[in-house]
């Protein structure tokens, strides 16, 4: 009768390794995909870098910049879901998970760059909002998804960053330092610094004025 | 969260081992229902003691009356345990009318069941004492289908099916499922002598066996659960009757759903903890070796119901309201979905799912309903397929619902375990 239960125990443990074998196997085959997607992005990066120096009116540097910009946008959101996935699968604090995540976070940081460089030299019209976020912090649950729901209305012209800080990554120590980061989650929108959880009507009253079109949305354009 | 995956395993473990041991033990014992035919008709006291049931008590009374056995060799001991209602003058009325058997009516100050049970147990001529709550009602023929068991000397006591009398609303039909759900583990239990409790509605003791213990202790809050226990100390059988009916008034409403259940918990613990040296102890059998840490497992068990509902129902509830008034409330926000992050949300929970929890899960939940429908069988009951699957599903939240009482229940006791040592 013990013989029973431990058969049957076994049997239960034996399908949930099954199912976990197979789950690492898919997050792997993720991380290949991902890795092949960050290498591209870091040509396009040093292309657009050489293209300060290269004897190109501004309109066809925008042009690029637009391309590059574009391709981040593909690459990028997609991303985060397959980190989540990763995430949630339950190995979180698998080396393979924060190297994936760090250099998800630094292509963000130099999408970052770009988006503000672009924002700058090409008139786009985007605001850009960097979210800092740590872990156990119920807070940032809710921030994060509060952001999610704003870009779902603003799509392409919200730029997103979070940046997960207890990765250790020394990109991002660099960042708390400049913008002296001490409580999550933190938001800077576009240099302003916020600590609180922002809702939704208060994270419409910040970023509705930053852009330069300020009646394309229905959010910015009601009251 | 390692932890609560300890307690989640462990506790599917021991409930996975609990179940398969029940229902080994029934497959090789295979309780068959014989029926006894009764020799000798033995003197019988029945004891009725009522603390406020004006309602009921006249019912009582007169279902122990009617009881098909020779009236010279019975006799009725109500005993009125300082009732503020018209209990006495009721029981007290019936006593003068009935000539064709003697009642005797006691009257004492409010001092508990198990106080009255031992005055009227002093007092009674029966070489076997009933005690018979003053909200049962007994049938018919029950005393002589019961009364063979008695034959074994070292039985006892022997207690009768408990049913819920005409359930009237939901919750007593759950409460009709879940006794007669009990009852069939009492039998299968009873062939391994492992019962634990003697239930006050319905139960006949050898009056021999109560005074070597000493009688009902009088401070229990579960008097019948106690003596249970002291009687399975002297090694005395305890016997689960698959003959015999008795029914019930169960709480019609969750208010005294709760007060019934908050003391049954409370006295389990504490009863429990006060024969706790029997806990694993091979001198007491499987009663010492499998119902009482089972009992102990069975209380782990409604702890894992409390932090898996909390978990997977309550803490996801308190988020999407978290998020409504993020959202100020804007609901068009709220259902703004786009498909790939819901294709990609789903992926994600599905390969997050834990499948060996589940697969547990599946294999409890069957087995249960194999044993529920072997109780209908064993409790002379009708299966009604159109019932019983609403009623399962029912049940599921049922058992939630006492997993919380449960809780009420601990409170209860850590605030009076506290009053007691502040004086």
């Amino acid at each position: 009768m013990g013989l029973l239960t431990v058969l049957i125990f076994s049997l239960g443990l034996l399908l949930g390794l099954f199912v976990n074998e197979s789950k690492l196997n898919y997050i792997q085959q993720l991380s290949k995909t991902q890795r092949a997607d960050y290498g591209s992005l870091q040509f396009q990066y040093s292309y657009i870098e050489t293209l300060e120096n290269k004897d190109m009116s501004d309109e066809e540097k925008c042009g690029v910049l637009a391309a590059t910009l574009e391709n981040n946008l593909k690459m990028l959101s997609p991303a985060l879901e397959k980190i989540e996935a990763y995430e949630t699968s339950g190995d979180v604090e698998n080396e393979d998970y924060l190297l994936l995540k760090r250099e998800y976070t630094i292509a963000n940081l130099r999408y970052w760059i770009l988006a503000e460089k672009s924002k700058k030299m090409c008139m786009t019209d985007t605001v850009s909002v960097l979210y800092f976020y740590t872990k156990n912090c119920p807070e940032c649950n809710d921030q994060g998804y509060i952001l999610t729901q704003m870009k779902k209305v603003f799509e392409d012209s919200l730029l997103v960053f979070p940046i997960d800080t207890s990765i250790n990554e020394p990109a991002v120590d660099v960042l708390i330092r400049q913008y002296n980061i001490t409580t999550y989650p933190t938001l800077v929108i576009e240099k302003k610094r916020m600590h609180e959880v922002k809702d939704k009507n208060e994270l419409t009253e910040l970023i509705c004025p930053l852009y330069f079109n300020k009646t394309k949305y229905a959010l910015c354009s009601g009251d | 969260m390692l932890w609560i995956d300890v307690v989640f395993w462990g506790t599917y473990l021991v409930s996975l081992y609990l179940t398969i041991f029940l229902v080994y033990t029934f497959l090789e014992k295979n309780p068959r229902v014989k029926k006894p035919v009764l020799k000798k008709h033995p003197y019988i006291s029945v004891i009725i003691p009522a603390y406020n049931e004006e309602n009921t008590i006249a019912n009582t009374i007169k279902s122990a009356i009617n009881m098909d056995y020779p009236r010279k060799f019975l006799e009725l001991i109500v005993v009125n345990d300082g009732s503020k209602d018209k209990t006495l003058s009721i029981a007290k009325n019936i006593a003068e009318k009935t000539k064709e058997l003697s009642i005797i009516v006691l009257d004492q100050k409010n001092s508990g069941k198990g106080n009255a049970m031992n005055r009227a147990i002093a007092k009674a001529r029966g070489e076997f004492v009933i005690s018979l709550d003053a909200d049962s009602f007994v049938a018919k023929d029950t005393l002589k289908k019961m009364l063979p068991y008695f034959e074994d000397k070292s039985v006892a006591s022997v207690s009768a099916i408990m049913k819920v009398r005409t359930p009237k609303n939901i919750l007593q039909q759950l409460q009709w499922l879940e006794y007669i759900l009990y009852a069939f583990m009492k039998i299968v239990l009873t062939t391994i002598h492992c019962l634990h409790v003697t239930p006050g509605p319905f139960t006949i003791y050898r009056k021999s066996a109560l005074n070597d213990i000493g009688g009902f202790d009088e401070t229990s809050i579960v008097e019948d659960q106690e003596i249970a226990y002291r009687l399975q100390r002297k090694h005395y059988c305890l016997v689960q009757s698959y003959e015999g009916d008795v029914t019930t008034i169960a709480p019609k409403n969750l208010k005294e759903l709760y007060a019934q259940r908050k003391r049954w918990f409370k006295g389990s613990i504490i009863t429990l903890y006060q024969h706790k040296d029997m806990i694993f102890n091979k001198k007491y059998g499987d009663f010492g070796m499998y119902q009482l840490p089972s009992l102990l497992g069975g209380m782990m068990l409604l702890f894992a119901v409390i932090i898996m509902v909390v978990r997977g129902f309550i803490v996801p509830l308190y988020e999407q309201i978290r998020h409504l008034f993020l959202l100020n409330f804007d609901l068009t926000l709220y259902y703004t979905t786009n498909l790939s992050r819901m294709i990609s949300g789903l992926i994600n929970t599905l390969f997050s799912f834990d499948y060996a929890k589940l697969f547990i899960i599946i294999v409890l939940f069957s087995v249960n309903i194999a044993l529920l429908i072997k109780a209908h069988k064993y409790t002379n009951e009708k299966i009604k397929v159109a019932n019983i699957i609403p009623l399962v599903l029912f049940f599921i939240v049922y058992f939630i619902i006492l997993s919380f009482m449960w809780i009420g229940a601990i409170i209860d006791l850590i605030k009076s375990k506290q009053k007691n040592n502040w004086g």
